[in-house]
């Protein structure tokens, strides 16, 4: 320990973080010399328990390694096993991946900024961003069923299509959005308060990103032009056109900048899936539940940068091994790096511009009546009416 | 044309057995005295740096270190390790993101990267028993899945 430094432990339980890690930052005075990490206190075994369940068990167990980007992890999964097996996935189940993939890509990148802007405390962009993450998450519960851990994925294809409807107000949202991000770019680049916390902060050089194998939006910031969906393009990605977007900024205004405009792209990419997605079968019908011995690596760009997941097949129902290797991991480093140099009040900005992945809550679940039971399901609707007239009533509040 | 990875491993890495298993997926075995050699060879020969990660095995009679190097294809370089003698030589020198995968894998299996500057603990807890390594397919986890539909023995 240098001269005159005190060590400051952040974690693994703290207010400013959203899931449990350890964090050890040296400073001299205001300013930050030295951090180390410990993780694991989420690890919960996942891997070891692939082994002792069928393809089809770790799926729904794959879904629940992150609330945010479940999908990514089903996707890269069933790439994996579908490679293995040989299958080939019809054409509107992989277009139906990839609208659920950007969907999920719009609701994290949102969610993100709003986190990001809240750190800040810049908490009008955190409201306003939650605000249009809500259209993304309705349609995506409307999709799926489900607002996180979606389950729409399954070997072989996808387990739900869309409506004509559904489509209608996919296009509708893509409209809205990119009117507000044009907004929300013209904020993030001009805004000075905002300017003035993140412009020139958590600074990571190029060269230091390549040489920690950094992923995802975190490195695009730092100008290294690496993204899944071109360089090792999987489902129907080489059909659609997208830019891959760069900063050359390397700091946390280019990580704010590349989100947002990959967010244009997102929603004009929902609008090329949807006008060119063809008629026919959303999945393979008959799936073999054996899986033939070998190996396969899955690549998959997930909101935080490349998701990788490796299978080892034996020939039974169940893997041999399964690894996966979420973007996290490989960027918690290098953003621990970057925060040297800063002040400590941007320490929870420089964490969060890697966008480290939390959970995200469930709430309340769109329920159909089901007379059947003899029980009555409330709609949201009915709820906020009898709460409303509840007040009035009992309380003589006026609203 | 497009460049032909294949024949371009097999020039490289003569002895390594270079085989694809997919589209854009080859894989090269190498022992482990050559492993930092050929990582070496593959960055500064073919320009792939991207380490995306390691995958730790236990194959029963021996352990296994594939590591997955991703640029315009996905080139895994495999290296078969000693049950008994459960060492590998670091990336660390190397690559600076090797670090972090080969703390886990030390952690979960208990393969031993030489000559990596740090190896604590990065996912088991500090109370958990020295030499206990719980990827390896010789430790049982006491309880597997319940599946719901079967009934309880009485």
């Amino acid at each position: 320990m240098a001269e005159n430094t005190i060590k400051i432990p952040v974690g693994p339980q703290h207010p400013f973080l959203k899931e449990p890690c350890k964090f050890e930052f040296e400073i001299k005075g205001e300013e930050i010399c030295g951090a180390t990490i410990r993780m694991g206190y989420n690890h919960r075994g996942m891997e070891k328990a692939c082994e002792d369940r069928n393809y089809y068990q770790c799926l729904y167990l794959l879904e629940r390694i992150c609330g945010i980007c479940s999908h990514s992890h089903t996707t890269a999964f069933v790439q994996a096993v579908e490679n293995l097996l040989e299958l080939e996935v019809p054409k509107r189940g992989l277009y139906l991946r990839a609208l659920v993939c950007e969907l999920e890509r719009l609701h994290s990148h949102l969610l993100w900024l709003g986190v990001a802007a809240h750190e800040v405390g810049f908490d009008t962009l955190f409201m306003y961003t939650w605000r249009d993450r809500e259209l993304v998450m309705n349609i995506l519960e409307e999709i799926s069923g489900n607002r996180v851990n979606y389950a729409i994925n399954t070997v072989g294809g996808v387990r739900r299509d869309i409506t004509a409807d559904q489509r209608k107000k996919l296009l509708e949202i893509s409209t809205v959005l990119k009117e507000r991000l044009a907004y929300y770019a013209n904020i993030g680049t001009n805004e000075p308060s905002f300017i003035a916390r993140i412009q020139g902060v958590g600074k990571m050089s190029r060269e230091r990103a390549i040489e920690k194998c950094a992923v995802g939006p975190f490195a695009r910031a730092s100008n290294v032009d690496i993204d899944v969906r071109r360089d090792d393009p999987y489902g129907i990605y080489p059909e659609l056109e997208f830019k891959v977007i760069t900063s050359e900024s390397c700091d946390i205004l280019g990580r704010v900048v590349v989100r947002v405009l990959e967010m244009v792209e997102s929603c004009k990419m929902i609008e090329q899936i949807l006008q060119k997605m063809p008629e026919g079968e959303i999945a393979v019908q008959k799936v073999p539940r054996r899986v033939p011995a070998g190996t396969a690596v899955s690549r998959y760009e997930a909101p935080r940068g490349e998701d990788v997941h490796f299978v080892r097949s034996n020939g039974t129902d169940k893997p041999e091994r399964v690894k996966v290797r979420a973007p996290t991991l490989c960027n918690l480093e290098a953003a621990a790096e970057s925060v040297v140099g800063s002040y400590v009040a941007d320490i929870p900005i420089a964490i969060a511009s890697i966008d480290p992945c939390f959970s995200c809550t469930d709430r309340m679940t769109v329920l159909l009546n089901d007379n059947r039971r003899g029980v009555r399901v409330a709609t949201w609707e009915e709820l906020r009416r009898h709460g409303v007239d509840w007040y009035r009533q009992n309380k003589g509040i006026r609203f | 044309m497009k460049f032909d990875y294949e024949k371009e491993l097999r020039t490289l890495f003569p002895n390594g057995e270079t085989r694809k298993t997919s589209e854009r997926r080859y894989w090269i075995n190498v022992p482990p005295g050559e492993l930092q050699d050929a990582v070496r060879t593959l960055r500064d020969k073919l320009g792939i740096v991207h380490l995306s990660t390691i995958v730790g095995e236990d194959l029963r009679d021996a352990f296994m270190n594939s590591y997955i190097f991703s640029g315009e294809v996905v080139v895994t370089i495999s290296v078969r390790i000693d049950r008994d003698k459960a060492e590998v030589p670091s990336l660390a020198p190397v690559i600076d993101g090797a670090m972090v995968y080969e703390r886990e894998i030390h952690d979960l299996l208990g393969i031993v990267p030489v000559g990596h500057p740090d190896l604590r603990r990065q996912i088991l807890p500090e109370d958990w028993p020295e030499g206990v390594y719980p990827l390896r397919k010789d430790y049982v986890v006491a309880q597997g899945p319940v599946d719901p539909d079967k009934k309880e023995e009485a």
